[in-house]
């Protein structure tokens, strides 16, 4: 081909052959069907071991492609009536649609991984691995999702692009298969080889650009809220934790606190209000039943059942301080609501439980993802009001041979002489003298159970016929918050006052690198709730060591002077869980009023810098005018004059001698002659145009500034001028 | 005769290429008005075309229901999801686009094309990209006169400032001229989503010769000529100095006579001589009242090519004419080749009573047809070939 170097530059670096695409075709394949199974962890879809079963072979077809060939072909005829039997029997032994489709997702993609794909083969296996990853994150949101969903993307592209370039490639024979028997070893050697790392920097830096793009358009999407939209399928995988439910038996909530996983995150808007001592109200027991507190059905009758709210109206009128919470899945279906609020807002419509007898709040079903909902105006409260309480217990205890369903199992203690006698025994000691009020009893009780039993997460409590309460309280062994929390309840319904076992988390540590609680698994706790036979509740926690034993002259509105020192988390957890908020917050939380906070902080922050950079200038201004004003001498005008002047003189020999400065420069950065290279450039661009008749001088003297002796500047000058001048002129 | 430049080698300046490497340069360097600007953001250039393909119409499909369930759900994963689809989209543009960018393409149609032979229609690539090689094209070419077509693949990749040729093996069933079209290229890189194709509208008209047809050439006439006929001396390859002539491009440099170009100022050749034997006259008339059908007048083309090939080969070729035109003097190939593009478009011309014989030198052999189907080559009143 006349006038073009037919021999590439690159020679030297052979181009992948055609088995060598296919087996990099292969290898991404089973790569991208590793990552979406290990993706299916995150769901616990009830058996590691199917994840591992799945795993196996597709990581032993990947590393050696010959297995797949051996399979024989009855297997694959057989396979896809096998799967739908096994989905029809999953769908029937298991009752849940969405996790035996999910299983049926892993089992076709272990199946075109390890089978013979033709294009339209790996695309479906694409289709399946993308579902998989994204119903995984849908239904989880966990963190891992981000890394797992940009791995996904960088080898499904590099999946694609194999595919697209193996189809252009010369086909091989049918039933060959030479590229199967390629080593592994081999093949990324040649990879190596072949390609040129400026591309795999450009191929990266393609992907940086795919994800800012998709940054920007996450965040520029608009968001709209449909009042009827439906909420995504929830796998039941994840059941709440004993302690936290209607029925919490001895023990229940001690064993949650073994763990020390973050349950609740919460966030507030104004430090000042957060508590000492804070108490994170979940669960209300009324009922005691041989060594287990639960919802009695009586209570359970004043639950309001919500279908699909979004916002539910409190007691309170104000609206600060506002609180959101991020509630990990797997805790309780009852949310933590520490006191009375003005409004709880969730984040899509969901169908709630409301007891406004006992302030409790919980969703229809377990929650199997991360959960949040924000509450405006909250107050960590140690008192609840219940005007009605006090009438409705007089009015079932004036009518005998009524039912002693709630509010009479607020006073209901263990039935049997033994029993109550025990029970009477100590109330001798507590109550001797005057019949104290509510709060003097409730110090009483507290000082008694701290003399005669010690905190123990461990307890063990002596045997015999009695309730195991009351037999824990006539014993001296130590004992955990339940054994405090139950045995002052009892003492406190023998005594007459009405009381209830609440459970929750108490305390929390603060985030300093996010701002917000972290409150763990390990700070389940377990306390009462005293009726002071007026109109209120209050909190009452028995156990000792817990820093609040009644909270009854505390005021919950007042500001408590901010976060205690010894509540700040700084490790490495807490910096860890930090990144976990960070993306709760900003990407899983990001809505429509995320957006707008984000323009009107776009704008606050131009607004700023547009009126401090104007600032600055008129500050300039102003220092100019003031040296102009001033008076001028002729020192001070020689002085500026000379300045000016050799500014001026500097610049126009840099000017003047510009080639010669950059040729020197380049020369010693590089060496080559930029006047060469600049006159190459311009010849090559006069090789493609049409220029005018008169114009062979100049291009000869082109020709001569690229090929010929070195000459001066102001030679090079005249060229490039003239040259410029023709250039003009073409047409 | 040759007032038409014959397309024969139809590819040999830079000027031929076209791709967006040139145009693109080019536009760097013009002025660009608004309106040009604008109505290129608009709308595409014509004949460029983006299509989805299966796997992009999955794809699509796939960004929707997802968008739907994004938005229906109010779901922020599937927010990112459905961003991460999309900006794979805008990736997949972007690598599209920088595979056409620098790449550049010329038709080239290697000569000679000739009824039933095979013939090599090539594509020549190039890339001038500084960093990225050109992957997975195809170019559409066709022939418009008989209507075959070919897609060609480029199956390797175009190293940087490399360089590749697609060869298409045409058979031309019709003499005549023949437009071959490079209609346009294509390409599904890099994500098999979308099928992006541009027009690209190069045309080159040759001219397919016809077949050669076997044929006796001899007799009673012709060896009765040879007989009679003489030596004589014409140009040729022998040692003898003939003659000065001046210099024709394609003269070789070796016949430069320096001292006669230095004394003329201007370039001459010399002219070797070589003795030959008489030649003979190539005469056809194409009156339509001689040449009734067609499939005689297409036996007739076939005839007088392969009868001026065979002559000239042995150098007893002088001349060829056609009807009334002043005869051309075949001395090079590229004369015959001449002829050969004059018989691929000859038709049938007007009826004519007599034509007077063209003055020649050497033996005139003129064509008539014979019987209903058949064509002779007279050399007097006798044959001396015939199909």
């Amino acid at each position: 081909m006349p006038g073009w170097d037919t021999r590439s530059r690159r020679a030297s670096e052979p181009a992948l052959t055609t088995e060598e695409l296919h087996r990099v075709r292969w290898g991404l394949g089973g790569l991208l069907a590793l990552l979406s199974v290990w993706s299916a962890f995150f769901l616990e879809l009830n058996g590691a071991g199917l994840l591992f079963a799945i795993s196996a072979p597709i990581l032993a077809t990947l590393l050696r492609p010959m297995l797949a060939e051996r399979i024989p072909a009855l297997v694959w005829r057989l396979v896809f009536p096998g799967l739908i039997l096994f989905v029809a029997a999953d769908i029937v032994l298991n009752s849940e649609a969405l996790a035996a489709l999910l299983r049926l997702n892993l089992l076709l993609i272990a199946v075109r991984a390890c089978g013979p794909r033709r294009p339209r083969e790996d695309l479906q296996l694409l289709v399946l691995c993308l579902f998989l990853v994204v119903i995984s994150g849908v239904l989880t949101v966990a963190l891992g999702f981000v890394l797992l969903i940009l791995a996904f993307t960088a080898v499904a592209l590099a999946y694609l692009l194999a595919i697209t370039l193996g189809e252009s490639c010369e086909p091989e024979p049918d039933g060959s298969h030479l590229w199967a028997r390629i080593p592994w070893r081999a093949l990324l050697l040649r990879l190596r080889r072949s390609v040129d790392w400026r591309i795999v920097a450009a191929c990266g830096g393609l992907y940086l650009l795919v994800v800012a793009i998709a940054s920007l358009l996450f965040i520029a999407m608009p968001r709209f809220q449909i009042e009827n939209s439906l909420s995504f399928l929830q796998l039941k995988s994840k059941r709440s934790l004993s302690g936290f439910s209607d029925t919490v038996k001895l023990g229940d909530v001690t064993d949650i606190a073994q763990d020390r996983s973050v349950a609740l995150r919460a966030e507030v808007s104004d430090p000042e209000h957060v508590p000492p001592l804070p108490y994170w109200r979940m669960v209300a027991l009324d009922e005691y039943h041989e060594g287990a507190f639960q919802v009695s059905r009586g209570l359970l009758r004043h639950d309001r059942r919500l279908p699909a709210v979004r916002d539910i109206s409190g007691l309170r009128s104000s609206d600060r301080p506002v609180w959101t919470f991020y509630y990990e899945a797997g805790v309780s279906r009852y949310l933590p609501l520490p006191g009375e609020f003005a409004r709880l807002t969730l984040r899509e419509a969901r169908s709630l439980v409301e007891n406004r007898r006992v302030g409790t709040l919980a969703l229809r079903e377990d929650p199997q993802s991360m959960f949040a909902y924000r509450v405006d105006g909250l107050v960590f409260g140690g008192e609840r009001h219940d005007p009605e309480l006090g009438r409705e217990l007089r009015e079932h205890i004036a009518a005998p041979g009524g039912d002693n369903g709630y509010p009479l199992t607020l006073l209901a203690v263990p039935t049997g002489e033994k029993n109550v006698a025990a029970l009477d025994a100590i109330l001798a000691e507590l109550m001797s003298g005057p019949r104290p009020d509510a709060a003097e009893f409730a110090r009483r009780a507290i000082a008694w159970l701290e003399r005669q039993h010690r905190y123990s997460t461990r307890s063990s409590v002596p045997a015999g016929a009695e309730d195991v309460i009351i037999r824990w309280l006539v014993s001296t062994e130590p004992g955990h918050c339940e054994l405090f929390a139950g045995g002052f309840t009892l003492l406190a319904r023998r005594a007459g006052f009405p009381t209830r076992v609440v459970t929750g988390f108490t305390g929390g540590t603060w985030n300093a690198y996010e701002q917000y609680f972290m409150v763990r698994n390990s700070d389940a706790h377990a306390w009462c709730e005293l009726f002071d036979e007026r109109d209120c509740w209050v909190r009452i926690d028995p156990t000792p060591g817990s820093g609040a034993a009644a909270a009854m002259d505390q005021d919950a509105t007042a500001p408590t002077g901010g976060i205690r020192a010894e509540l700040v988390e700084r490790g490495w957890e807490a910096r860890l869980d930090a990144l976990r908020m960070l993306w709760y917050r900003r990407i899983v939380n990001f809505d429509h009023g995320s957006q707008e906070e984000m323009v009107d902080t776009l704008k606050r922050v131009t607004q700023e810098s547009g009126r401090a950079l104007l600032a600055k200038l008129d500050q300039w201004g102003l220092r100019i005018r003031d040296w102009l004003l001033a008076p001028w001498d002729l020192g001070r005008m020689t002085c500026w004059g000379g300045i000016v002047a050799l500014g001026a003189a500097l610049g126009w020999g840099a000017w003047h001698w510009r080639y010669w400065w950059w040729g020197r420069w380049r020369r010693r950065s590089r060496g080559i002659d930029p006047v060469r290279r600049e006159a190459g450039r311009w010849l090559r661009r006069f090789a493609l145009a049409e220029l005018p008749e008169d114009s062979a001088a100049v291009v000869e003297e082109l020709e001569r500034l690229r090929y010929g002796p070195a000459t001066g500047g102001r030679y090079q000058r005249m060229v490039f001028l003239r040259v410029k001048r023709v250039w003009r002129r073409r047409r | 005769m040759n007032e038409e430049a014959t397309t024969r080698a139809v590819a040999a300046e830079a000027g031929d290429w076209h791709g967006m490497a040139g145009s693109a340069r080019a536009r760097l360097w013009r002025w660009v008005s608004w309106r040009e600007l604008l109505w290129g953001l608009l709308l595409p250039e014509k004949r460029q075309r983006i299509l989805p393909t299966i796997p992009g119409l999955v794809l699509l499909v796939l960004i929707l229901a997802i968008g739907l369930a994004a938005y229906n759900t109010g779901n922020n994963i599937l927010f990112i999801t459905l961003a991460l689809l999309l900006s794979s989209l805008v990736l997949s543009g972007v690598l599209a686009w920088l595979n056409f960018t620098g790449t550049e393409w010329r038709l080239v149609a290697q000569p000679p094309f000739r009824v039933g032979q095979e013939a090599e229609v090539v594509v020549e690539l190039r890339n001038r990209k500084k960093l990225l090689p050109t992957y997975a094209l195809w170019f559409d070419v066709a022939a418009r006169t008989t209507g075959a077509s070919a897609r060609l693949y480029l199956r390797r990749r175009l190293e940087v400032g490399g360089s590749d040729r697609l060869c298409w093996t045409y058979r031309p069933a019709r003499r005549g001229r023949e437009t071959l079209v490079l209609s346009g290229m294509g390409s599904l890189f890099p994500f098999g989503f979308l099928r992006k194709t541009m027009g690209a509208s190069l045309y080159h008209e040759v001219r397919v010769w016809p077949a050669r047809v076997a044929c006796n050439f001899g007799g009673a006439a012709v060896a009765r000529f040879q007989l009679e006929s003489r030596e004589v001396a014409r140009p040729g390859g022998g040692n003898d100095l003939l003659g000065l002539r001046r210099y024709r491009a394609g003269d070789s440099h070796r016949r430069i006579h320096w001292k006669a170009s230095a004394r003329m100022r201007q370039l001459l050749v010399r002219q070797n001589a070589t003795e030959a034997a008489e030649t003979f006259a190539l005469w056809i008339e194409t009156s339509e009242t001689l040449w009734t059908r067609a499939a005689q007048f297409e036996l007739l083309c076939r005839l007088a090519a392969t009868l001026a090939e065979d002559l000239f080969r042995i150098g007893r070729l002088d001349s060829v004419a056609i009807d009334s035109e002043t005869p051309l003097l075949v001395r090079r190939i590229r004369d015959v080749e001449t002829w050969l593009d004059r018989l691929a478009v000859l038709e049938p011309g007007p009826a004519v009573r007599k034509r007077a014989e063209p003055r020649v030198r050497g033996a005139l052999l003129s064509f008539e047809p014979e019987g209903e189907r058949g064509v002779c080559a007279r050399l007097g009143h006798e044959i001396a070939a015939r199909v």
